[in-house]
């Protein structure tokens, strides 16, 4: 799995998580789906070619687009501005371990 | 009581004209790039202060006769109801947390987060050093909601931004007191009159395609609700639902002052204008092709330029820019946008009656930028779209150049803009 700041990154808030296996886009982001409401994230999708899950606790947002298979992290707004990339590499890590891939390179998170 | 704002109810569309409404007043969605952007302009072409004074001021006008419009239709009846309705409609709107502590003959209000401090911060603190105050809109509305909120006429009391997030605050408040200077009146510029303008609406080529995307963004942006913070960032960008009569109010009567205090630089004026429109279109527009929300809903950009202008037309007319048609499209040699009109012709007419040329400044720099998008960014690259960026595009070899070649503004039935490829 692969991660980096999304193109349109503000303030590292962004960041785009790119399997190294290809799947079929619809399938995969279905199983991110479920792994999410799994470990505790909570559906809060509100069109069917947008999924969107949000840890309750941390307000943390991870998006996927059954489309394309895109899977973008929002990391919330509260996280102070240097601990955003470690969260986002926690959350890539997670998804990479729902995909069986394995974990992103921290000097990805630059 | 409880007071309630059903937006739903509130709002409304001319969807055959794409414009939107509030409270039967003008709002279109439009980011922090081009707030900021046409803020500075404003304050670069008559100065800091005269500057400052105009925002202020035309902000205060355009939310005294938005509230009037709105408050009695959400069931505030005391004066603290009425303030809380325009702190929650404000909030509502993408702009911030407004606090409202204020009596009929003023007071204090206090903003956390809002929205031209705060991004202004976000997008320049670490670079420039501001030596201003930023927040001008939540001025004129605390000011105005204050106003209503105590049945007193427009211009019965004035505001001063005191302390600014912008200028290392940890929050802005403004004072609010008894006005030194009577405020002219004037008359709201509103549903009605917008409609009393338009023509028939019309369609261009691959309208299907257009009008299904617009649906969809229509229907997205319907479901956009702000944070805690009482601001709206999605598509990479800080978005605000705002009143169309702020951006005209400033744009044309900064325009018309230039042309009576220092007429040889109209034209200097009328470019700024529309490069804030420019910026407009290359940051939103941007912004919106790049997201996953466009990717879901429309599919990834493959750079295709015709699918580009489709996507850019829908997207003009989910934010309320209005019906914008293609009319003609050759790939790399030139492209004709088309609407019946646009919330800036709408407005110049009812405020400024006819002018001599086109004065739609934000449609001419967003269509130009739609015809940069389509044409000049390698979608497949997955750009970054920063100042570096933009920079490299457009400092130095423009391109295209562009004519506004019929306006409601001058008496046309239509308004369009038509860009053309420089041949070298």
């Amino acid at each position: 799995m692969q991660i980096q700041r999304d193109p349109s990154c503000v303030q590292f808030l962004l960041w785009r998580c790119v399997p190294e296996h290809p799947r079929e886009s619809e399938e995969s982001c279905s199983w991110i789906g479920r792994c999410l409401l799994h470990a505790g994230f909570v559906d809060q999708t509100r069109e069917t070619w947008l999924l969107v899950y949000e840890d309750p606790r941390s307000h943390h947002q991870v998006v996927l687009v059954p489309r394309t298979g895109r899977i973008q992290i929002r990391v919330h707004y509260l996280v102070p501005i240097a601990q955003r990339p470690l969260v986002a590499f926690s959350l890539a890590c997670q998804i990479a371990d729902f995909l069986g891939e394995s974990y992103p390179k921290a000097e990805q998170l630059r | 009581m409880t007071v309630q704002i059903k937006k739903e109810e509130l709002f409304s569309v001319l969807p055959e004209h794409a414009f939107a409404f509030f409270a039967d007043t003008p709002v279109v969605y439009h980011c922090h790039h081009y707030n900021l952007w046409l803020d500075q302009t404003i304050d670069d072409a008559l100065g800091t202060r005269e500057g400052m004074a105009l925002r202020t001021r035309t902000a205060h006008e355009a939310f005294y006769h938005y509230l009037a419009q709105l408050v009695p239709r959400s069931g505030a009846d005391t004066p603290a109801e009425k303030l809380k309705v325009a702190e929650l409609i404000f909030a509502a709107m993408g702009h911030g947390n407004l606090r409202l502590h204020t009596q009929a003959q003023g007071g204090l209000a206090t903003g956390d987060f809002l929205h031209y401090g705060y991004t202004w911060k976000e997008k320049y603190g670490e670079k420039v050093r501001r030596r201003h105050t930023a927040d001008a809109v939540a001025a004129g509305c605390a000011v105005a909601a204050t106003e209503i909120a105590f049945d007193l006429p427009m211009g019965t009391l004035d505001v001063a931004e005191e302390t600014c997030v912008s200028l290392g605050a940890p929050q802005c408040r403004f004072q609010i007191e008894g006005a030194k200077q009577p405020m002219p009146p004037s008359r709201p510029v509103g549903k009605r009159e917008t409609q009393r303008l338009l023509g028939d609406s019309f369609s261009g080529k691959h309208e299907e395609q257009i009008r299904a995307i617009t649906t969809g963004l229509r229907s997205f942006l319907g479901t956009i609700n702000s944070d805690e913070r009482g601001l709206v960032q999605g598509f990479g960008v800080f978005v605000t639902l705002h009143l169309a009569s702020y951006y005209n109010g400033i744009s044309y009567n900064a325009l018309y002052n230039i042309e009576r205090t220092a007429p040889q630089s109209f034209d200097v004026m009328q470019g700024l204008l529309v490069e804030a429109g420019h910026q407009c279109g290359f940051n939103t527009f941007g912004g919106i092709l790049r997201s996953p929300e466009w990717e879901g809903l429309v599919g990834a950009p493959t750079g295709d330029p015709l699918e580009i202008l489709i996507g850019c037309c829908a997207i003009g007319r989910a934010l309320g820019f209005g019906q914008w048609t293609i009319q003609d499209f050759a790939p790399d040699k030139h492209f004709v946008l088309r609407t019946p009109g646009t919330y800036e012709s709408t407005y110049h007419v009812t405020r400024h009656g006819l002018a001599s040329s086109g004065r739609c400044y934000l449609h001419q720099g967003g269509t130009l930028a739609a015809v940069q998008l389509a044409h000049r960014v390698p979608w497949r690259e997955k750009p970054t779209f920063d100042q570096a960026f933009y920079r490299s595009l457009f400092h130095s070899d423009p391109q295209w150049r562009f004519q506004e070649t019929h306006c409601v503004s001058k008496g046309d039935d239509y308004c369009e803009v038509a860009v053309e490829r420089i041949r070298k």
